[in-house]
């Protein structure tokens, strides 16, 4: 099974993710965005800033040839997982609700944040890592997160359960404190269907001396459960 | 074919909250000026090869609502240049 780590032009995380996922077993490789991502059992798209984050984080990538490819790989069940501007760009694309906006303290944030597992991940590969409740410390750096969407679609995100993760305190509460850039309903991640994504950077944070291994925890949770563990 | 310039006004939802119009907003109330509100907004201006101003401005329309403005967050108004508003094409189209 292969992960495809998909690289934009101002892509950043690319090589971080890569690295990440081949340490954890898989088989990883990054596809730039002309080439067609072929027989890719699941596709990451990793953080940076795409197209430099003109018009908006996300908008000129999620317009491109590349995320039309990603949107029939979607429809057809092959898990997508998007991290930070990954998110952006999922969101931009329709792919998942709301949207990124500019964080509350108009601060490019990059600190280690708490994050609470809303929901367990589809597939049922009975991992204990990454079931509801789970608290999870990784790293952000952005300064488009802040997740907005209308009150409708608020309702139907809540009432679908497609909160995958909020930030939160080190106990799991949520608190406008924990909350480092403003988003609505405390969401740092959301789930749909098999695409997911999050601000935070589960790539930057797989080993000790990187500060945590939670990011491992979380990627192979992702992984596992997705069917996409090789 | 001829060419049309349009102009694509884009603004934020007034539910969103604005940081940079905030930003803003404080430093011209720093300065002394009686402003209760700052909202910041993007003009992209779009040179389109269309059949004649209609065609020009549905062009627009259509760019607007599916790239220039992301309909979650934003809202967007598309004008025609002054010289068609003056010979009674184009102008304000939404």
């Amino acid at each position: 099974m292969s992960v495809a780590v998909l690289v934009f032009p101002g892509s950043n995380c690319d090589r971080d993710a890569e690295r990440a996922l081949t340490e954890l077993g898989l088989k990883a490789r990054r596809v730039w965005h002309r080439d067609p991502l072929g027989d890719a059992d699941a596709v990451v798209l990793p953080g940076g800033f795409s197209y430099g984050d003109y018009l908006r984080s996300g908008a000129l990538a999620a317009h491109s040839p590349a995320i039309a490819e990603v949107r029939s790989l979607a429809k057809r069940g092959v898990p997508i997982l998007g991290i930070c501007n990954g998110f952006q760009i999922l969101c931009e694309a329709g792919l998942l609700p709301g949207a990124l906006t500019v964080n509350r303290s108009r601060q490019f944030r990059c600190t280690w944040e708490h994050v609470r597992v809303e929901r367990a991940l589809p597939g049922g590969y009975g991992e204990d890592a990454g079931k509801p409740g789970t608290v999870w410390s990784l790293p952000i750096a952005h300064r488009e997160g802040r997740w907005w969407a209308d009150a409708e679609t608020r309702a139907t995100v809540a009432g679908e359960g497609e909160v995958w993760l909020r930030y939160c305190g080190p106990d799991g509460s949520l608190a406008d404190a924990y909350n480092p850039n403003g988003s609505l309903d405390h969401v740092a991640g959301l789930v749909r269907g098999r695409v997911m994504a999050l601000m935070p950077h589960p790539e930057r944070a797989t080993d000790a001396w990187l500060g945590g291994t939670d990011g491992a925890q979380l990627l192979t949770a992702w992984a596992h459960r997705m069917g996409a563990a090789s | 074919m001829p060419h049309f310039k349009r102009v694509v006004a884009v603004d934020l939802k007034p539910a969103l909250l604005d940081p940079e119009g905030e930003a803003i907003l404080g430093v011209l109330k720093h300065l002394g000026y009686p402003v209760q509100d700052v909202r910041v907004g993007r003009r992209i201006q779009l040179t389109v090869s269309a059949d004649g101003p209609d065609d020009a401005s549905a062009l627009a329309t259509e760019m607007a609502g599916r790239v220039l403005a992301n309909p979650v967050m934003e809202t967007f108004r598309v004008e025609g240049s002054p010289d068609e508003r003056r010979d009674g094409a184009g102008g304000s189209v939404r």
